[in-house]
């Protein structure tokens, strides 16, 4: 089970950092060794968080549904709920 | 660390009957009120030229050292890929057109450099501080922004050129359209920003 | 997409990269860093003599100095505020490692040469030679501005201690600069 929230995390990772228009994935809190992905799951929903920076060049509704459809395609999970911080636009 | 206070040696009154540390408070009064009976003997105003000198020598020390040394800037690379992290992120504000099951925010922090970024991309203009408020409603952002131009910088100009860039970019990336938009030059620079 | 004069920030005032900086935006601090880092090495420098410790030191003064930019009310003085951070984690490496460990060099300086004949060399090595709590209180009264009061609670000693050291620092270097005439 942990081996598959750390695959699916890898995955989301690669897929959300190869979009245009984002730049880079940030860790979820400054402390050394925090994933950049985080996935919560309680009952029978799991739920995703992301702090992004991102490109000047792209509207932020577009990206945030373009997010939207790569972290849940490659967590295999149309259900997931995202979380989406964007934490630096440039 | 270890020196134990210092009795007697200098602080002997040796130079007739004012002690160093009495020269020197002197020397830092800009020997005002004047002192006749330091101004009066020999061996004060050798000290104090004495101290005066070393005071000439102290100010720029520091400079000449940094001057001489080899520079060497790596430990800050290290510093601020520990601080960015914990930027200043300030309130988050959300996205209201999102998918079903998303929410997404934007920060303040990201609000105010992308702010920054739009202003340092108008020729001659410098962003400093930004700071923002959203309207009653919430669809409205009222902005306070100050600038540095430099010199030669057509004011008017630049500021219709911010003006008309923030209104544009900032509803690409914020739920908010653009309200008042409060510009203050706070400094005017001298030199050129194509020099390094 | 916005890309601004790689070179204007460089000569932004003080000011304007503080109100930056408090704003979250990491190259203006970058760059306010290397406007004084070169001096705030030489005064860690002078004040702990352990070169080798000083990047370490600079890296908590940046550290402390990001964290409290957002409270500091005078930007123009950000300065003579760094070199407050400076002393107090110069001295919180002294006391974290308070066995002394001897130089058998001097700071390092290029241009020795140029200036070894002349009294600013002879302070420099005599301020180098000076016991340790002298040539600090030295520097952080002459070169640092503190007051006697300031020093005092930067060592931890009394004032009438700080006064003693002062005294005997300044005798020292003078008679160093008589020698240098």
């Amino acid at each position: 089970m942990t081996n598959g929230l750390a695959s699916r995390r890898a995955a989301i990772e690669l897929d959300v950092v190869s979009l245009p228009g984002v730049r880079a994935l940030y860790p979820s809190s400054p402390l050394p060794g925090a994933p950049k992905v985080v996935i919560s799951e309680h009952g029978g929903a799991a739920r995703c968080e992301l702090r992004i920076a991102v490109d000047g060049d792209v509207a932020a509704e577009d990206l945030i549904r373009e997010v939207t459809v790569a972290v849940r395609r490659a967590a295999g999970d149309d259900a997931l709920e995202l979380h989406i911080e964007l934490a630096s636009i440039d | 660390m270890t020196d134990a206070p210092v009795s007697g040696v200098p602080a002997a009154d040796d130079f007739d009957g004012h002690t160093l540390e009495e020269l020197a408070e002197y020397l830092d009064r800009g020997r005002y009120p004047v002192d006749p009976s330091i101004e009066s003997s020999p061996a004060c105003r050798i000290a104090l030229a004495g101290l005066q000198r070393l005071r000439e020598i102290a100010g720029p020390l520091l400079q000449q050292e940094a001057d001489a040394a080899a520079r060497d800037d790596r430990w800050i690379d290290e510093v601020l890929g520990r601080i960015s992290l914990e930027s200043r992120a300030g309130r988050r504000f959300p996205f209201p057109d999102v998918p079903v099951g998303t929410e997404a925010v934007v920060t303040e922090g990201a609000l105010r450099g992308l702010v920054r970024a739009i202003g340092d991309s108008i020729p001659g203009v410098l962003t400093g501080r930004v700071r923002f408020e959203p309207d009653e409603s919430g669809t409205r952002l009222d902005l306070a922004v100050d600038v540095t131009v430099f010199y030669g910088t057509s004011i008017q100009s630049a500021s219709a050129a911010f003006r008309e860039r923030i209104a544009l970019l900032l509803p690409r990336h914020a739920p908010f359209a653009v309200g008042a938009l409060d510009l203050r030059v706070r400094d005017v620079l001298e030199r050129g920003p194509e020099q390094p | 997409m916005f890309d601004a004069s790689p070179g204007a920030l460089a000569q932004a005032s003080d000011a304007l990269l503080v109100d930056r900086a408090a704003d979250g935006d990491g190259r203006a601090f970058a760059v306010l860093l290397r406007r004084h880092a070169p001096v705030l090495r030489a005064y860690v420098n002078r004040l702990t003599r352990r070169p080798s410790e000083t990047d370490d030191v600079l890296q908590e003064v940046a550290i402390a100095a990001w964290q409290a930019l957002p409270g500091l009310e005078n930007p123009e003085h950000v300065k003579a505020w760094l070199f407050r951070i400076a002393e107090r984690q110069a001295f919180a490496l002294l006391r974290r490692q308070p066995q002394h460990v001897e130089l058998d060099e001097e700071i390092p300086t290029r241009g020795d040469e140029e200036d070894r004949s002349d009294a600013r060399h002879a302070i420099r090595a005599a301020l180098t030679r000076l016991p340790e709590q002298q040539a600090q209180v030295w520097v952080l009264r002459e070169v640092g501005g503190l007051s006697y009061a300031g020093i005092a609670e930067q060592l931890g000693v009394p004032e009438s201690t700080v006064r003693g050291a002062l005294a005997q620092a300044r005798k020292k270097l003078l008679d160093t600069m008589g020698g240098a005439r």
